[in-house]
């Protein structure tokens, strides 16, 4: 058990390390299949939890496996009213989940962070600058460093970006499945990225002196592989095959008895929920990435490494059952078989009710557990209840206002469209020459034009449905920070210090005399995104001196991402031209993320606490009603007006 | 053929006789022009000519160089030098130089980094 032993060391050294966070029992578990057994780290294990996590894995078990159908998970988190109950899947330890239960206002990621840490310190010497572990569509599913707090949503932006790189080069190439993709920078950093052999993991490291390489399959070998059988505590959940797979497989069965051979019908063993997933991910990711809508099924085959007509039987069953819009063709020329891929729907108003009625069913399932809880002397309220569920509401209000998730699935969508619209350019533009090449033959010329008209009527659909789109953008975008700007301060000048890569933020009261202010280092891309944002749209007319120390690049992408927002319907000309949408790629950097937000108002609560005597920083700066500038408590009046106004 | 193309001409057919592990060589211009495309053949080694195979690998290496820019410059601000993808069946390198850039495909494990860092450098004196 020596993984185990490994684990429980660094899970010793995390609870040492952070001895003030509110945990109460931390313990490991390995989960030995998808959802009855599980292997439970008893030192650490109080038995006043065991009834609650019982109930809580049952639970789970319930509505993962058979109301969701999800196939894999990573997190649950069950609140009580000061109690919080977390499984967490202990990547890249497959199978492996920690448990916490800790106060409901404890961030698990940063104790996670600290886990991680001393997990991959384990009996490994390697100098790196930050490693994430990343899933196959470049979202990371934990990043750590060395040096300093990294940004997931910056490395996902990168990650995502050299996922696709070593997709176009795999497909063009025909490199045969990537293993390890390595990029030099012209300093000295380095990025390092290897592929588990299923390719739908990743390892990323960058570093900036040649080192080791730290493979994921080097650890998962020495820890994971030696993973043994005792099951010391089963949970009461009916042991079930997988309904689902079989069912598929005694369809198929049927169907095609006879017209495949044995080998091929051994193989549907792989045939399983988990391949059609992979399979329909792979299909999306290609489609959205090279805005593709025929895939060779060659193509599929090579990545899937499905014998051909498991991969025939897989696609049918796929589109029968509308997992995506397409058909199985052949290409013109070549006669080669392809999937010709529709473009999917956005979602409809009929998809986010059942998937709000999903969610309620969710949270009804949830209920009994608070009995549970509330039952545990540990559980009871151990601060004032109402300062806790006034903190909360604010909290609440703050995410649900300003939650910008929903902007970076716009701003995606926006791209997808963009790569569809340049697709139709291309085909009118193909279309448009083989007219002028074949004029003397009128019956083909006839079918051309027909092809051309219907093309350009898809065009123009699809020109709309950016314009609509891009102005829903713009209109959220603009009402998420007119939100966020009343409830945080902006900073009066920013200033990046290249030397030591932190920006200085300057604070000040908006009165001409008042010398009032906060003065602070951060590393703060969010309060970056504030300010470029409100220049763009001179929310506030005036600022003082400062701005025009800004990053002129950045000032110019910025105005002409709005320039372009604004005039998207005006412009056709412009919509036909294929490089006015690289300006799409540049959306995102104008999104404050919800993590970015959390993080402004931590760090800024913090650095005004210190500085002021531990008053609100509500009460040091507040915003005038009117001309919404910021002012010290001296310099607004009871009435929220500021004494200009 | 002028004696600077003729020079590295002759030099591209040494790397591929003196490796054999090497398979196609391709330069580009940083705008995304196509330079040379070399491959090995049945044949011996080819210079391939047909605008839509050189502009197939040249777009290849312009989409690689921009998406290897984004990955490094959303890191740390720098830019793109080497990248080097290793896969099953083949090795690729693609070198960014000030005034060319540089694709290799040998077979897998052919070291295809360090041929095209060399070529890289080796072909400075005809650009």
């Amino acid at each position: 058990m020596e993984w185990f032993r490994l684990l429980e060391n660094a899970l010793e050294h995390t609870m040492v390390e952070v001895p003030d966070q509110p945990i109460d029992s931390a313990f490991l578990l390995s989960i030995e299949d998808d959802k009855s057994k599980f292997l439970v780290n008893k030192a650490r294990i109080d038995k006043k939890y065991i009834a609650i996590f019982d109930k809580a894995w049952s639970i789970l078990a319930q509505i993962l496996t058979n109301e969701l159908q999800l196939s894999s998970w990573k997190t649950l988190t069950i609140s009580g009213r000061s109690r919080a109950l977390s499984i967490k899947l202990l990547t890249p330890f497959p199978k492996i989940y920690l448990t916490l239960i800790h106060d409901i206002n404890l961030d698990t990621n940063d104790f996670m962070q600290i886990m991680m840490k001393h997990i991959l310190n384990l009996g490994y010497k390697t100098k790196y600058e930050t490693a994430g572990l990343i899933a196959s569509e470049g979202y990371p599913i934990w990043v750590m460093s060395e040096t300093q707090q990294v940004d997931e949503y910056l490395f996902a932006i990168s990650i995502t970006s050299l996922l696709t790189l070593v997709e176009r080069i795999d497909m063009e190439v025909a490199a045969g499945g990537v293993s390890t993709c390595i990029v030099h920078g012209n300093e000295d950093l380095q990025l390092d990225v290897v592929f588990n052999p299923s390719k739908d993991l990743a390892f990323a490291i960058t570093q900036r002196t040649s080192g080791e390489i730290v493979g994921i399959d080097e650890r998962l070998k020495m820890i994971y592989e030696n993973i043994s059988d005792p099951i010391l505590y089963s949970a009461h959940v009916p042991e079930t095959e997988n309904p689902e797979r079989d069912k598929i497989l005694s369809e198929l069965r049927e169907e095609y008895s006879g017209e495949i051979t044995e080998e091929e019908m051994q193989s549907l063993n792989i045939f399983d929920t988990e391949t059609l997933d992979s399979l329909v991910n792979e299909i999306m990711s290609v489609a959205r990435n090279f805005g593709a809508n025929e895939i060779s099924l060659g193509y599929l085959r090579k990545r899937m490494k499905l014998p051909s007509e498991v991969l025939h039987m897989a696609l049918e069953y796929l589109i029968t059952n509308g997992a995506f819009l397409g058909k199985i063709g052949r290409e013109k020329h070549s006669g080669k078989e392809i999937l010709l891929v529709k473009p999917q729907k956005i979602r409809t108003e009929d998809d986010i009710n059942v998937i709000q009625n999903i969610q309620q069913q969710v949270n009804d399932l949830f209920l009994p557990l608070d009995p549970f809880l509330t039952q545990l002397p540990v559980v009871q309220p151990i601060a004032d209840t109402e300062v806790i569920s006034e903190a909360l509401s604010e909290f609440h209000v703050l995410q649900s206002l300003t939650d910008t998730d929903s902007l970076f699935l716009l701003s995606a969508d926006l791209r997808i469209l963009a790569s569809q619209l340049e697709r139709s350019v291309m085909t009118i533009s193909m279309l448009q020459e083989q007219v002028t090449e074949n004029q003397e033959n009128i019956a083909f010329v006839q079918e051309l034009k027909g092809r051309l008209d219907k093309q350009i009527e898809k065009f123009t659909d699809q020109r709309t449905a950016i314009a609509t789109s891009a102005k829903k953008l713009f209109s959220d975008l603009l009402n998420s920070y007119r939100i966020l700007l009343k409830l945080l301060p902006i900073p009066s000048s920013i200033k990046h210090n290249k030397a030591i890569d932190k920006i200085s933020l300057v604070f000040k009261c908006n009165h001409a005399l008042c010398k009032q202010f906060l003065y602070k280092y951060d590393d703060a891309i969010g309060w970056s995104k504030i300010v470029y944002f409100t220049q763009v749209l001179k929310i506030i007319e005036s600022f003082p001196e400062g701005w025009e120390q800004l990053d002129q690049q950045k000032m110019a992408i910025i105005d002409t991402i709005f320039s372009k927002l604004q005039n998207i319907s005006d412009s056709d000309q412009q919509i036909a031209s294929l490089e006015s949408f690289a300006f799409l790629n540049e959306l995102d950097e104008l999104i404050v993320s919800n993590g970015e937000r959390d993080k402004m108002i931590t760090s800024l609560r913090q650095a005004l606490d210190q500085s002021n005597n531990q008053a609100d920083y509500y009460t040091v700066f507040r915003q005038c009603n009117n001309c919404q500038k910021w002012y010290c408590s001296n310099h607004i009046r009871s009435n929220e007006l500021c004494i200009y106004c | 053929m002028n004696q600077s193309t003729e020079g590295f001409h002759s030099l591209l057919h040494e790397v591929f006789e003196q490796n054999s592990q090497v398979l196609m060589i391709s330069l580009t211009t940083p705008e995304g022009l196509p330079i040379v495309l070399l491959s090995r053949e049945d044949s011996g080694i080819e210079e391939i000519t047909d605008m839509s195979i050189t502009n197939r690998y040249a777009a290849l290496v312009g989409a690689s160089t921009s998406l290897g820019d984004r990955t490094l410059s959303t890191l740390s601000q720098e830019t793109v030098r080497l990248i080097h993808v290793q896969g099953e069946s083949r090795d690729i390198a693609i070198s960014m130089a000030e005034k060319v850039i540089t694709l290799v495909i040998t077979e897998p494990s052919g070291s295809a980094n360090l041929l095209a860092e060399k070529l890289a450098n080796a072909l400075k004196i005809y650009m």
